[in-house]
């Protein structure tokens, strides 16, 4: 049985008369600490299938297991609750919230657990020194380049150590050099940490990182070399 | 339920000054005026709940349909009750019987000549004897002594009523009405009751100055209420005098009962620009929503729940109510507290007491929680992936 199991998901958005399928009956299978990247073009349904796996978003039908939890049956509360154990969400833009600083950010998803201010301060500490960033708690979002912000973002997304990590192209706004920081520590957490990652990104250096290659095109899920053109 | 620090909300209220000022002042507007109101009501309530005695009852013609003013009885009135009626309450070996003349007469101030022109202030006297004191439980001199021939004293509210600076119903100073001239030898309280804004004179004069030999009504207070139907036998038997007994507290909420109206008129009033303000707060914080969708939805998707949100929104909304309320209250404080209303012939202070100040600051506070909710439900029905996708 895999970490993430899809089984014929259906994703369709209706816009009047217009019927949009990204997603049509997509079945996929990821093993606990793979590093797989999604590829296809723009408007293929890359976001809406991270979104589904990640549980911010509902499948129309199938079924979608992650981590052993069958998301299609939980209620919102507890799909919340399930995304603040299991999944860390980076985003192509870093959403922080912009009057909390880089330290509060990070420590956000920690209030959502049973854990002292002692505690809190220790992971946030060892987040923030992960992502090379523990010079620059104090700041708050606006005082920091947009490589750093998405590195915050990061251990926003890691510090409350849950086995997923999904990433909807976190390089995208990034120059050449912040993406090569992003990406080599995301693939440090695959491998020393043994986080699972699932990558959607555009950049085929940024592919090269990963150890399984997906695309997506016309509602359809492709895996293998010809992915990787 | 696990929620966001409470730094957050108090952060987010930084993050638009203007409007944040803006939801502030209306909360301290709403503050004030719920103050106001409640003050309003309650000074008006209470200028009758004061006079009214449970041992008192009133004595007036029956052709008056008990106005004060329109009644006339004899005057031999007193004396007629103390010798037939049992249970009167004997003070100091005096019956507690009090007969008066009710009137409004315009009136001057000062010796005159008065400057060409100048209007006459409408006042309402009240001609007294001694035994009044006996009666009116809650008349107290605060200053001087009670009046002779020639001398008033005057309630504490009546500058108020008739619209007049303080001092110029000091001790010393002269009032002239029904063509002769009065000094002011004293001032008196009379909490709660309509009494504090009359001047009151001796009985006897005032007869003389309107050629009247009879009283407007008689004040009789018995040993207690079970002594009221040997006073009402006391009318039947003498139908000669034409006379109602209405005991006081029935008198006093009969007339407090006249006022209603305008009660709720001022509470529909309040009620309008309260309901202002809650559109209005409301408002803002469905703008202050949409400005952070995104924001929100990241929020989601870190695993808070919508109500860890609503929540922290409602923290937000709270503690801007409370400190704009706050400012209300003081504001209500400097400018209300000591301050009078004038109505027809009367006035009466606004009560800026504890209950007004509860019912301004529960006010503000419930208005910055009801105007959560639009917001609320916004934030319980953000459809995370869709907001994520806000620009
Ligand atoms: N909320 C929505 N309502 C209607 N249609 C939507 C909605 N979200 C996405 N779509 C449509 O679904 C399709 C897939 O969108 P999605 O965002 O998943 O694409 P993507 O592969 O991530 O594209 P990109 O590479 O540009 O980010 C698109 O055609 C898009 O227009
Ligand atoms: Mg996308």
């Amino acid at each position: 049985m895999g970490f993430i199991e899809l089984r014929d998901v259906t994703k369709t958005y209706r816009k009047g008369e217009h019927v949009v399928t990204p997603l049509d009956r997509v079945s996929l299978d990821i093993e606990a600490g793979e590093f797989c990247v999604l590829l296809g073009p723009s408007g293929s349904g890359k976001t809406t299938l991270m979104n589904l796996v990640a549980a911010i978003d509902r499948a129309d039908s199938g079924e979608l297991r992650v981590g052993g939890t069958e998301l299609t049956k939980l209620s919102a509360s507890a799909l919340a609750d399930w995304r603040a154990r299991t999944v860390g969400y980076i985003f192509q833009q870093s959403n922080l919230v912009p009057v909390l600083t880089a330290y509060e950010n990070v420590e956000l998803p920690l209030w959502l657990q049973p854990l002292s201010r002692a505690e809190r301060h220790a992971r946030v500490s060892l987040a923030l020194a992960a992502v090379g960033l523990s010079d620059r708690a104090e700041h708050l979002p606006k005082q920091l380049s947009g490589g750093q912000e998405q590195r915050v973002a990061i251990a926003r997304a890691i510090v409350a150590d849950p086995p997923l990590l999904v990433a909807d192209e976190p390089t995208g706004n990034l120059d050449h050099d912040s993406a090569e920081g992003v990406l080599s520590l995301l693939e440090r957490l695959n491998r020393e940490r043994g986080k699972t990652i699932l990558m959607v990104t555009h950049d085929p250096r940024a592919a090269e990182r990963g150890t399984r290659h997906f695309r997506l095109d016309k509602g359809v899920l492709a895996e293998g070399a010809e992915a990787r053109r | 339920m696990r929620a966001l620090p409470f730094d957050y909300a108090i952060r987010n209220l930084g993050r638009r000054p203007m409007r944040t000022l803006l939801t502030g002042l209306s909360s301290a507007l709403v503050a004030a005026l719920l103050v106001a109101t409640t003050a309003f009501v309650r000074g008006l309530g209470g200028t009758f709940s004061g006079a009214a005695q449970s041992d008192t009852a009133i004595l007036l013609s029956t052709v008056a349909e008990r106005d004060v003013v329109r009644s006339t009885v004899t005057a031999g009135l007193p004396e007629l009750v103390s010798a037939s009626v049992p249970g009167v309450r004997q003070i100091g070996g005096v019956p507690a019987i009090s007969a008066e003349i009710h009137m409004g007469t315009n009136l001057r101030l000062g010796e005159g000549p008065d400057a060409p022109g100048a209007e006459p202030l409408a006042g309402f006297v009240r001609g007294v004897t001694e035994r009044a004191f006996l009666v009116h439980e809650a008349v107290t001199l605060l200053e001087g002594r009670p009046p002779r021939t020639g001398e008033v004293i005057v309630g504490r509210l009546v500058a108020a009523q008739l619209g007049v600076p303080e001092q110029e119903l000091a001790l010393g100073r002269k009032l002239r009405f029904e063509g002769a001239t009065f000094e002011i030898v004293g001032r008196f309280a009379a909490p709660g009751t309509t009494i504090e804004a009359e001047i009151w004179t001796p009985l006897a004069e005032l007869r003389g100055l309107t050629k009247r030999d009879d009283s407007s009504v008689a004040f009789v207070r018995m040993e207690s209420a079970a002594g009221f139907p040997d006073l009402e036998l006391f009318t039947r038997r003498r139908l000669d005098l034409e006379l109602t007994m209405i005991p006081s507290s029935t008198y006093y909420r009969e007339l407090s009962d006249y006022f209603a109206p305008i009660r709720s008129m001022a509470w529909a009033m309040a009620a309008l620009i309260v309901a202002g303000a809650l559109f209005g707060g409301a408002n803002t914080l469905n703008a202050a929503v949409q400005d952070r969708l995104k924001e929100l939805a990241a929020l989601r998707a870190v695993g808070y729940s919508g109500l860890a949100l609503v929540r922290s929104l409602a923290q937000e909304s709270l503690v801007l109510a409370a400190g704009g309320g706050l400012v209300g209250l003081l504001l209500a404080r400097i400018f209300l507290a000591g301050s009078s209303v004038r109505i027809a012939m009367s006035a009466f202070s606004l009560a800026v007491d504890a209950p007004a100040i509860l019912v301004g600051f529960a006010g503000a506070l419930l208005l910055g929680l009801i105007g959560t909710a639009p917001a609320a439900v916004r934030v319980l029905r953000l459809p995370i992936a869709a907001a994520l996708k806000e620009p």
